[in-house]
Order: C-alpha cells, then sequence, then structure tokens
C-alpha cells in the first residue's frame, strides 16, 4: 500500500468523526500558538533586558578592569587604574581582534551629595559626554544624556533628585575621596533628571563627565575601567520614538559563545603585550537580566511540559476513540491481509495528519495574537522597574520549531499505543467486535 | 474461549477441500461452522492437530506471513459486508490488490473488471453507505476474488440479505467458481440455497456429522 494511499484513507477517517477531529486540532492549536506566545514574549524580554543593560544602562558589552580589581580595587584603587599607555595598549587590540568596536573609558565615583541644606549618598558613573551617546548604541536620541560641552554637569536618578529636591538647572555639591583617602569636593550643575528604571538605583544614581571624577579622584588620564562596544551597536542607526522601544526587543544582542570567544582572545592579546586584566561579559555584569532568564525559562518548561501533557491526552482519547470505533473495519483488514505494522501505520498517519493541520493553525493563530497583542500596546510595570514598558511578543523560531517538533513526537507516540493494541487483537475478536 | 468458560468448538475435523471445489457448511448456530470457516481463512488457529493450507503447515508462519498468505491467496466474504466505509466500491476492490503492491494501472483495471462483473461498473465511486446490501455484497465478492485467490471463504454471506438477492449473491458466486476455478466455501443457515451446491458438510457440536456429494463422480 503506497503511502499516498495510506495519506488518503486517513484523511477521510478524519473526516468521519468531524467534531471530535476538531477539537483535537484545536487543542494542538492552542497548545502550540500558548507555547509560541509565551516563547515569543520571553525572547523579547530577554532581547529587551539585554539592550537595556548594553545600551541604557551603558554597561556596553565587556567590561575591561586590570586583573585583581575585582577583589582588591576598592582597597587599594592608584594601584588597578589603567594608565594612559594601558589604555592605549587595550585600544590597540581591540582594533586588531575586533575591528570598528570602540573603546569608552570610566570611572565609579561614590560620596555624599548636598542640596546645601540636606546630603544623601550617591554612586555615579563617569564618562566622557561623547562615550556615552556612543554606548547608548542605536537608543541615543533617548533622553537623558550629559550635554557635549559639560564639564561639572549631572544626571541625577529622579528618586535621588525627589530626595533633595533639585530640578533641572539646580546646583549641587558632591563630596568623594580621592584614590589616596582625601576628602575633595566639587558643584555640579543638575543637567537633566532620568528614570533609571531600577527601584534600587534611581534614588542614588548619577552620571558625571569622566573629567570631573578623574579630578575628584585626583587620577588625570586614568580609568578604572574600559568599557567595549561592538561595531554592530556602533554604527547601528539612531531610532527613536515608537521605533526606538520596539528596537529595545527585537535589536539581536551577541550571545555567550560570541562574548566568551572575544573575551578569550582578547585576555590572550593583551596578556602578550603585557597587560593582565580581567574582563566580564554583559551577561554576567547584569543579574538581573540572569534571574529573568532563569525564571522565564522554567515557567517555559513547566507550560511546554503541561501542554504537551494536554495534547497527548487529546490525541490519544481520539485515537482511543478511533480504534474503538473502527475495532470491526481493524479485523477486516487484517483479514484481507494488512500486517500489524500498516494498521499501526495508518492510526499513526491519522494522527501525524491531525497535528499537522493543528500546528499549522496553531502557527496562524500565533502570528495574529501576536499582531494584535503588539498592536493594542499593553504595558505593564515589571518586578523591580520603576517605569512601565510595553508587553511585546515577538517570534521564537526555533523555540516554536522544537515545540512543535515535540508535539508531533508525543502526538505519534499517544496515537501508537491504542494503534499497536488494535493491530495486536486477535483479529476474530476484531470482527466480532460491536 | 467464551468468558470464562473454555469451549472446544471443533472435535476430530477431518477435511480436505481440494482446487475448485464449490462447498458449503451448514449446521445449527453454535455448531462451529464459523470457527471452522476462521481457521480455514487462516484467522483463527487450532489448539490441536494440523492445518495445511496450500501445501504449508500454517503453524509454522509468522503473523506477517499468515497476513501475506490470507492477502494472496484467500478472499474473505463476510455476513456484514465488512466494506471499509471511507472507501468507494472500487477503491474498496482496490485495496487488497494494493496492499500486495501491484503496479497502480493494474490494480484499476482490475477492480474495473471485477466491478463489470458484478454489474456495478456504474456505482464505483458510491461509497458502501450509498448501495443497498445486496450491492454491498457484490463488492465485497468483488473485493474477494480481484486478487485472484486460490480460496474464497464466505461466513453467511447471505444472512443479512432477503432471499432473492441471498439466491443472486450465491448465484454469482458459483458462476465466479465456474469462470475462474477459485475454490469456494460458504456457510449457510438456509437448507435452500444447499440444492445447487455440490459438496455439503454438516456440522454438529463441533463435528462433521454429514457429508453429502452431488457430483456425478461423486468425490470431485
Amino acid at each position: 500500500m503506497t503511502g499516498r494511499t495510506f495519506f488518503s484513507m486517513a484523511w477521510r477517517n478524519l473526516w468521519r468523526n468531524r467534531r471530535r477531529s476538531l477539537a483535537t486540532v484545536v487543542s494542538i492549536a492552542f497548545g502550540l500558538t500558548a507555547v509560541a506566545i509565551f516563547a515569543g514574549y520571553k525572547g523579547a524580554t530577554y532581547t529587551g533586558l539585554a539592550n537595556i543593560a548594553i545600551h541604557s544602562d551603558l554597561i556596553g558589552h565587556l567590561t575591561i578592569n586590570k586583573a585583581g580589581w575585582r577583589t582588591e580595587g576598592k582597597l587599594h584603587p592608584a594601584r588597578y587604574l589603567f594608565s594612559e599607555a594601558e589604555i592605549d595598549q587595550v585600544r590597540e587590540a581591540i582594533a586588531k581582534v575586533a575591528p570598528g568596536a570602540r573603546v569608552v573609558e570610566r570611572m565609579s565615583v561614590m560620596g555624599l551629595v548636598s542640596n546645601g541644606r540636606n546630603s544623601t549618598i550617591f554612586v555615579a558613573n563617569c564618562l566622557n559626554p561623547t562615550d556615552m551617546l556612543l554606548l547608548r548604541g542605536p537608543f541615543r536620541g533617548i533622553p537623558g544624556v550629559l550635554q557635549e560641552n559639560s564639564s561639572r554637569g549631572a544626571i541625577l536618578g529622579s528618586g535621588l533628585a525627589d530626595i533633595l529636591g533639585l530640578e533641572v538647572g539646580d546646583g549641587a555639591s558632591i563630596l568623594v575621596n580621592t584614590i589616596h583617602g582625601q576628602a575633595n569636593m566639587a558643584d555640579i550643575d543638575v543637567e537633566a533628571i532620568v528614570d533609571t528604571g531600577n527601584l534600587a538605583t534611581n534614588d542614588k544614581w548619577m552620571t558625571l563627565p569622566l573629567a570631573l571624577a578623574q579630578d575628584q579622584l585626583d587620577a588625570i588620564g586614568k580609568a578604572e575601567g574600559l568599557t567595549v562596544l561592538l561595531p554592530a551597536a556602533v554604527n547601528a542607526p539612531t531610532l527613536t520614538g515608537r521605533a526606538a522601544e520596539e528596537a529595545m526587543y527585537t535589536t539581536p544582542t551577541p550571545d555567550d559563545e560570541t562574548m566568551n570567544t572575544l573575551r578569550n582572545t582578547l585576555l590572550d592579546a593583551l596578556a602578550r603585550r603585557g597587560v593582565h586584566t580581567e574582563m566580564i561579559t554583559w551577561q554576567e555584569q547584569s543579574p538581573f537580566y540572569r534571574q529573568v532568564k532563569n525564571m522565564f525559562d522554567m515557567m517555559f518548561g513547566l507550560l511546554l511540559g503541561v501542554v504537551l501533557a494536554i495534547v497527548a491526552l487529546s490525541i490519544a482519547n481520539a485515537m482511543g476513540m478511533a480504534v474503538v470505533e473502527r475495532t470491526r473495519e481493524i479485523g477486516t483488514l487484517r483479514a484481507i491481509g494488512m500486517r500489524r505494522a500498516s494498521v499501526v501505520r495508518l492510526f499513526v498517519t491519522e494522527a501525524v495528519l491531525l497535528v499537522v493541520v493543528g500546528l499549522l493553525v496553531g502557527l496562524a493563530l500565533t502570528f495574529l495574537v501576536r499582531a494584535g497583542v503588539n498592536a493594542l500596546d499593553v504595558r505593564y510595570v515589571p518586578p523591580s522597574l520603576s517605569r512601565d514598558v510595553q508587553l511585546y511578543v515577538g517570534f521564537a523560531p526555533l523555540l516554536t520549531t522544537a515545540a512543535a517538533l515535540a508535539l508531533a513526537a508525543l502526538a505519534t507516540f499517544a496515537a501508537t499505543v491504542p494503534a499497536r493494541r488494535a493491530a495486536h487483537a486477535p483479529i476474530i475478536s476484531s470482527l466480532g467486535h460491536v | 474461549m467464551l468468558g470464562e468458560t473454555r469451549i472446544r468448538a471443533l472435535r476430530g475435523v477431518d477435511l480436505e477441500v481440494m482446487p475448485g471445489e464449490f462447498l458449503a457448511i451448514w449446521g445449527p448456530s453454535g455448531s462451529g461452522k464459523s470457527t471452522l470457516m476462521n481457521v480455514l481463512g487462516l484467522i483463527d488457529a487450532v489448539d490441536a492437530g494440523r492445518v495445511l493450507f496450500d501445501g504449508e503447515d500454517v503453524a509454522l508462519l509468522s503473523d506477517d506471513e499468515l497476513s501475506d498468505r490470507r492477502n494472496h491467496k484467500i478472499g474473505f466474504v463476510f455476513q456484514s459486508f465488512n466494506l471499509i466505509p471511507v472507501l468507494s466500491a472500487r477503491e474498496n476492490i482496490m485495496l487488497p490488490l494494493q496492499l500486495r503492491r501491484c503496479p497502480e494501472a493494474e490494480i484499476v483495471e482490475r477492480a474495473d473488471e471485477w466491478l463489470r462483473k458484478v454489474g456495478l461498473e456504474k456505482l464505483r465511486d458510491f461509497r458502501p453507505d450509498q448501495l443497498s446490501g445486496g450491492q454491498r455484497q457484490r463488492v465485497a465478492i468483488a473485493r474477494a476474488l480481484a486478487g485472484h485467490p486460490k480460496l474464497v471463504i464466505a461466513d453467511e454471506p447471505t444472512a443479512n440479505l432477503d432471499s432473492v438477492t441471498g439466491h443472486e449473491v450465491i448465484d454469482l458466486m458459483e458462476q465466479l467458481n465456474e469462470e475462474t476455478g477459485v475454490t469456494c466455501i460458504f456457510t449457510t443457515h438456509d437448507p435452500r440455497l444447499l440444492d445447487r451446491v455440490p459438496r455439503q458438510l454438516r456440522l454438529n457440536d463441533g463435528m462433521i456429522t454429514n457429508e453429502r456429494y452431488d457430483t456425478a463422480e461423486g468425490l470431485p
């Protein structure tokens, strides 16, 4: 019996009990849609968090510090700062390993900020205004960037500005320790107030010009860390408004493998030049990204498990009922010479057809739901964020394909069990079945 | 087995059927007719004794080999016709040939030829539920014979038909037996159908109690 004949018989058999076939198709379609939508949401959320970390939190793709900085840097800051010569060495090495990538010098400062009456602690990220724009990548149009000629300008987290009652244009003072442990004070001007988006940092965060920080720390020409931005982000066109928000969820970021390879190559290249460094990738520097990813991966696994169980039960029920209803027919087929394996194949073909139709419907439904949700611009405030974000559903082709294959495999297995039972029943009892 | 009770459906049956015979097995309900037909049709096995089919000991054949022997050498006509409901009359006739993987053109040609022989060429695309009982049984006979089997097993082929149609079906089987030389064995309750059958076996309580030859030569 040819595959075409099997296909034809299986297809017609599905139409014998339309309602049951429809119910099975619907359960498969809804199952795939649920999995694909969640996978798309999860993927878009990962991409969004990654872009926020790299371009909004300004951590870039790779952060380079002198070897030992992470454990000893706070105790002996002077020992772990890059000199101008070392910075040049790093720039040269990166130009060879990742042509087109850019290196941003940065310092971090913490201390007290005062409005003249009250003071509170702050943590400042310090970099050149032009480098700040650079790190924003395609999102450089988003407000909250230091002015290019600014020497004492500061960007404050909105929580911090609220604590001190500061507004744009107001003046304030900062008090920090130099790298040698002496107190140093400077005046700053509030250039912008931004919501950092993170509840934990919004009431402490400040961005200062690198030159001001170097002066305050008594570390002129030195840098605590060097941030690498890869060429794709450097050369990306500027996006604004809705396009920028959507690009947050869709602009791909370099994966673990790419970053680990880059890090290892750079570590070797710099070690050969006598510059011993330690590096962390953007994934390692963003614990929030990792935590959310782990949580969503777990939830996805749970959802997939539930969906697979529902679909397997649905297919097993449909095929089990079909086998019982057609026991006499199976007996006839066996009597006229159909082998057991062919009986199983016939029922499995029916299950596969149900699955294929269900998956196609599910895929179409996925695109419809995705388009609808994205067009509705549903917004929500995620945990630990201080502003709302769009509920954006992307499309995850790999996970969707994997889920579809898992559904197909499970459905085939679920159909095989009753079909094998029917094929192995004695022919005379099948023929005598009422 | 009947529930938990073990029933000896056949006892001491010693039967040899020669090629080309037209044989009727009759007897009351529960006499073992269907069991004997199932054994002859290789869809049931005996607990004791031997069954030789076309010279082969069927006990030595695997399930797949038994399926192949049934497909190539045996045609079945069932009391309830047992046509596949999703297939047309023509497709039902084609099915055993498709299982045998005959060339498609040959399958179609043979199916059309048998539709003509049973007088249903105009109803070839009709599904079983669109056919009368007699027409369905004709399709079943065509399905049984289209593969040129050596043996046709017909278990109560007229039981679900009125007497006129029943006689027509037996006429058809008789005619095809003469034309093709295929061995035909059928069971019946109806003694009126036995008059035209050259060899008749009467079964009672699983035993052959009477055997009659109506051929001029006696034994075929």
